[in-house]
């Protein structure tokens, strides 16, 4: 780095640099000369301030000069100059406040003779302006030219050289592919590529990492030698994190959570990293030119969608306005198309065609999901994963499709429970027609994901695949399926039958783009109404401007966290709104095995067990691509490095419970949109019990060693030992927990007092205002939800049409 | 200026007045945290209608020598940001519930602030001995009648929502 020419700032900045090292230097004489000649002798040789500032102007002009001398190399000095300049103008601060500053100062003019006088107060107040004119010169240039030098988009380069340090010690192996800054260059893209509000967190992350070791009287992170850093880092976010005072032990956690996603994802998303870890990339396995021969890519449905940029009035109308594009917006607006109503789609995230979609998980991260994927719970313990673009969540789920269990129907049904008043009938049929609208099958083809082989085994030997129990291929809506991997990150070959493939493209067929009309990159801000009725919406288009849209009618189907946010913002929906929000909770298993089996080959999740009596969880087989996997891996340093390192001999099992309704979504905290939540004790220890299950069940396929997701690194090497997690998993921080599958958060129920909206999905006290989402869920429905959610829209569509 | 502030009344006693307005919205808020859009155009009505009401009320009653005098500014801030914004935000909240519940909490809350307001500003003070000694039933008194704001409330929004649209008529539920 250091061998590259300067860039024009960094030039500019030395220029500046020896420019004050001569006005520094000509001020120490400035500051000398009159106590030794001239008029004022008597004056300034009785004063100390003079040999103060003539020391202090001189070790800046000294700072200044050798800081000119090179840019990089001396760069500290730079910011010596800075800082003691700050310090010098809150000196004079304090003077100014403090100290007796209407005393007189008479002068000599030594080219006149005449006497000048002025209150000690001016002198201060020029000595300010002096200063502030010098800080604000050289933060101005040296921060344009950190940002040239590392050609930042979006950290700054104080951050840039945090993580750098960070990555340097969290990515801990013997045979690094790659520096550490070029993994906080791809961090640094990365964040720039997309809108979230949440995204400042990681500049406070950053520079709160990189002065914490302040406070316990260390330098700065960067400052640090790499091993004393390494020390400090593992010693103080990990092994003797208890120690840390509870109240912001969460912070410090979070803190060192979110650096390691941040050094993993730069790490791994680089395909230099690939081979290491004994990752080969879709597009060059040995089989997939066959694959795509066999089975081409089916042409690509036409879908139009309007862009932000095409928005040139401030107002838009629709007859039937529709906040979202995901499961339900999707199917909804096909049955409302089907039924004569016109249909006007608001969608926050922005429109990825098939063409656009990558193998590179951290581009497609940043442009499918919610916040970049970055979505947590207020206390950073849950990962709340959310598609946000056309298509919504499933762009980017596995496609996974249960239908609702009847048990969780007749619960919702039950007067004395939820009192739901769904028609079971009705739904039934909408079930039929949503399976039949998406083409959910089952996955019986052979590229399933090869780690389920040996959970397959495991099963067997254990005898779990007998009924009642049930241990199956999963359905999914998709068809033809290359085993690619890369469901999470968007199917760019059109297999997986999503909204933006099939469902969005057949209901603007079935009526033309001008009854369908989807506008990509529009949030939904707040709902104006009129009494009873709700008359429009205030959105923000993707460009900053805003617009009004009204419609005849008003569908909230942005997703159980987004729906509440609006309904909230809005003021509307009671008190009932954003309450009784519950999750599919999941956190996973990995399994080390003796010869590889490339897990990441094949169907990402592709079986699924379900035990009878139900233990309360569903397990399900799961892997990912490079990325995904070392954000999900356990293991801290130098451990992590070494799980990746035999990423080709993994296997994953996912373990998913409902959870409580005990969560919260607010418009309030810093975001105006948090996510309140921690599980109870009692779907904690059935989480236990599942991750306990699926160890037993590799243990019995073949592996030698499971590790769970805990924050306390364990490896387990035989089956009894997974008892022990019931002692090292008591609270929500003890293990990583995740979800896709926030549901509840506006119950439906004919109860108004107990819901948000009614049978009809027409929130209470309002005409025209509907939420049809799976935040109308009264309760966590313990499986993948997308099905329901999709079969509840099209029930909904014919009450609403 | 003793009639606009009170008799040594400053700023300083105003501000208290209106902390504790605040408190009570606070207590309000825990059982409904805001004004539902629907309800939103019926509370800026309420809020006009009553807030004119009670400064313009409040003069007349005086002059008839059933009210204390209420210099200009407490009359001022407890028709418009007492009656006018706080209590209809109140009923903003609690319209859905039983009157008889209604009208207690509305006494409970107009007590309440009467108190206050007499503590801090040493208005609403006029000796009422009935059965109940001092000051006292004077202030029960008052706060009876806005106990009737529901009642009243409801019957002017029937009357009001034939010539605006949008206004919610509450259903009173005994």
């Amino acid at each position: 780095m250091s061998d590259t020419p300067l860039t024009p700032q960094e030039r500019r900045l030395q220029v500046l640099l020896r420019i004050l090292a001569l006005v520094f230097g000509l001020a120490a004489f400035g500051y000398l000369l009159p106590a030794l000649v001239g008029p004022n002798k008597a004056f300034f040789i009785q004063l100390p301030f003079v040999t103060n500032s003539a020391v202090k102007v001189s070790v800046f002009a000294l700072l200044s000069f050798l800081a000119a001398g090179n840019v990089r190399r001396f760069r500290p000095m730079t910011e010596l100059v800075i800082v003691g300049h700050i310090i010098s103008e809150l000196a004079v601060f304090a003077t100014l406040i403090w100290g007796n500053t209407s005393a007189p100062v008479s002068l000599v003019n030594p080219l006149t003779g005449s006497l000048l006088t002025f209150p000690i107060a001016t002198a201060l107040w020029a000595s300010v302006i002096l200063d502030g004119v010098v800080i604000a010169l050289l933060v101005w240039f040296y921060l344009a030219a950190e940002q040239a030098r590392y050609g930042l988009s979006y950290l700054s380069p104080m951050q840039f050289r945090a993580l750098v340090a960070l990555a340097e010690a969290l990515v801990d192996g013997k045979d690094e592919q790659l520096p550490p800054e070029d993994i906080a260059r791809h961090v640094d893209r990365y964040l720039a590529a997309f809108r979230a509000r949440m995204k400042w967190i990681f500049k406070l992350v950053l520079t709160s990492m990189q002065l914490y070791p302040l406070l316990t009287l260390q330098p700065p992170l960067t400052v640090m030698e790499p091993a004393d850093r390494y020390r400090f880092l593992k010693r103080r976010f990990y092994t003797e994190i208890s120690l840390v005072p509870r109240l912001w032990r969460f912070l410090v956690k979070g803190m060192i959570r979110v650096a390691k996603q941040m050094a993993y994802l730069g790490y791994y998303n680089d395909p230099r990293t690939f081979a290491s870890v004994g990752y080969v990339r879709f597009s060059q396995r040995p089989d997939t030119p066959d694959k795509l021969v066999q089975s081409p890519p089916p042409p690509r449905q036409p879908l139009r969608v309007l862009t932000a940029s095409e928005i040139t009035t401030d107002t838009l109308r629709g007859d039937v306005v529709i906040i979202g594009s995901g499961a339900a917006a999707s199917v909804l607006a096909h049955t409302l198309l089907a039924k004569g109503r016109d249909v006007l789609m608001l969608e926050r995230g922005d429109y990825v065609e098939r063409s656009q979609m990558t193998d590179n998980e951290a581009e497609m991260l940043s442009k499918l999901y919610a916040d970049g994927a970055l979505q947590l719970t207020r206390d950073f313990e849950l990962q709340v994963l959310q598609g946000s673009c056309v298509g919504g969540s499933t762009v980017v789920n596995n496609a996974v499709s249960f239908e609702l269990p009847p048990q969780v129907l007749e619960r919702w049904n039950d007067p004395q429970l939820y009192n739901s008043g769904l028609d079971t009938h009705q739904l039934m049929e909408s079930f039929a027609r949503v399976r039949q609208l998406i083409r959910v099958q089952q996955q019986n083809h052979p590229h399933l994901n090869k780690g389920a082989r040996p959970v397959e085994q495991g099963i067997k030997r254990l005898g779990l695949d007998e009924t009642p129990n049930v241990f199956h291929v999963v359905e999914a809506n998709i068809e033809g399926c290359y085993g690619c991997g890369y469901c999470n990150i968007g199917c760019q070959f059109g297999k997986k039958l999503s909204m933006l493939d099939v469902v969005l493209p057949a209901a603007q067929q079935m009526r033309g783009p001008e009854a369908l009309r989807i506008l990509a990159g529009c949030e939904a801000h707040k709902l104006h109404g009129r009494g009873n009725t709700v008359t429009g919406v205030s959105c923000r288009l993707s460009n900053g401007r805003r617009l009004e849209v009204s419609g005849n009618t008003i569908v909230v189907a942005a997703g159980a966290i987004s729906s509440s946010i609006l309904l909230l913002r809005s003021g509307v929906g009671g008190t009932q709104v954003g309450k009784h929000l519950a999750f599919n909770m999941g956190s996973p298993i990995t399994a080390v095995f003796n010869e590889p089996i490339n897990a990441y080959d094949g169907l990402q999740i592709s079986h699924y067990l379900q035990l009878s009596p139900s233990r309360g969880y569903v397990l399900e087989t799961w892997f990912n691509p490079p990325v995904a996997q070392a954000l999900a891996m356990p293991g801290w340093f130098d451990d992590h490095y070494n799980n990746m390192r035999r990423y080709n001999r993994l296997s994953s099992i996912g373990v998913l419970t409902p959870t409580a309704s005990n969560a919260e979504v607010r418009a309030a905290g810093v975001f105006r949109r948090e996510i309140a939540y921690k599980p109870t004790p009692s779907d904690l220890a059935t989480l236990v019990e599942g991750l306990i299950l699926a160890g037993r069940i590799f243990f019995a396929g073949g592996a030698v060693v499971t590790m769970p997701h805990t924050w306390d690194y364990y490896e387990f090497t035989h089956a009894d030992d997974l008892e022990r997690l019931r002692q090292i998993i008591r609270q929500p921080g003890d293990v990583t927990l995740g979800t896709g599958h926030p549901q509840g958060g506006n119950r439906l129920s004919k109860n108004a007092s107990q819901g948000v909206v009614n049978p009809e999905f027409r929130v209470f006290g309002y005409n025209n205002l509907y939420v049809c989402d799976a935040s109308v869920f009264p309760s966590s429905i313990g499986v993948n939800p997308q099905l329901t959610v999709m079969a509840l829209a099209d029930y909904a569509g014919q009450l609403i049409a | 200026m003793a009639s606009f502030w009170g008799m040594g009344n400053g700023l300083g006693e105003y501000i208290l007045v209106l902390l504790v307005y605040t408190a009570m919205v606070v207590l309000m808020r825990y059982a409904h945290p805001r004004v539902e859009l629907n309800f939103r155009r019926t509370y800026w009505i309420l809020c006009i209608a009553w807030g004119l009401g009670v400064f313009i009320g409040n003069y007349l009653f005086y002059l008839i020598r059933i009210l204390s005098f209420l210099p200009w500014l407490n009359n001022a801030l407890h028709a418009f940001v007492w009656i006018g914004l706080c209590l209809s935000f109140l009923y903003a909240g609690c319209y859905k519930k039983p009157i008889w519940e209604q009208c207690l909490l509305f006494i409970i809350f107009s007590f309440l602030v009467k108190v206050g307001e007499h503590w801090i500003l040493g208005t609403w003070d006029l000796p009422f001995d009935y059965r109940v000694k001092g000051n006292l039933a004077y202030l029960i008194g008052w706060s009876v009648l806005d106990g009737l704001y529901p009642y009243v409330s409801m019957v002017g929004l029937k009357w009001v929502s034939r010539f605006v649209q949008g206004v919610i008529v509450p259903q009173a539920i005994w």
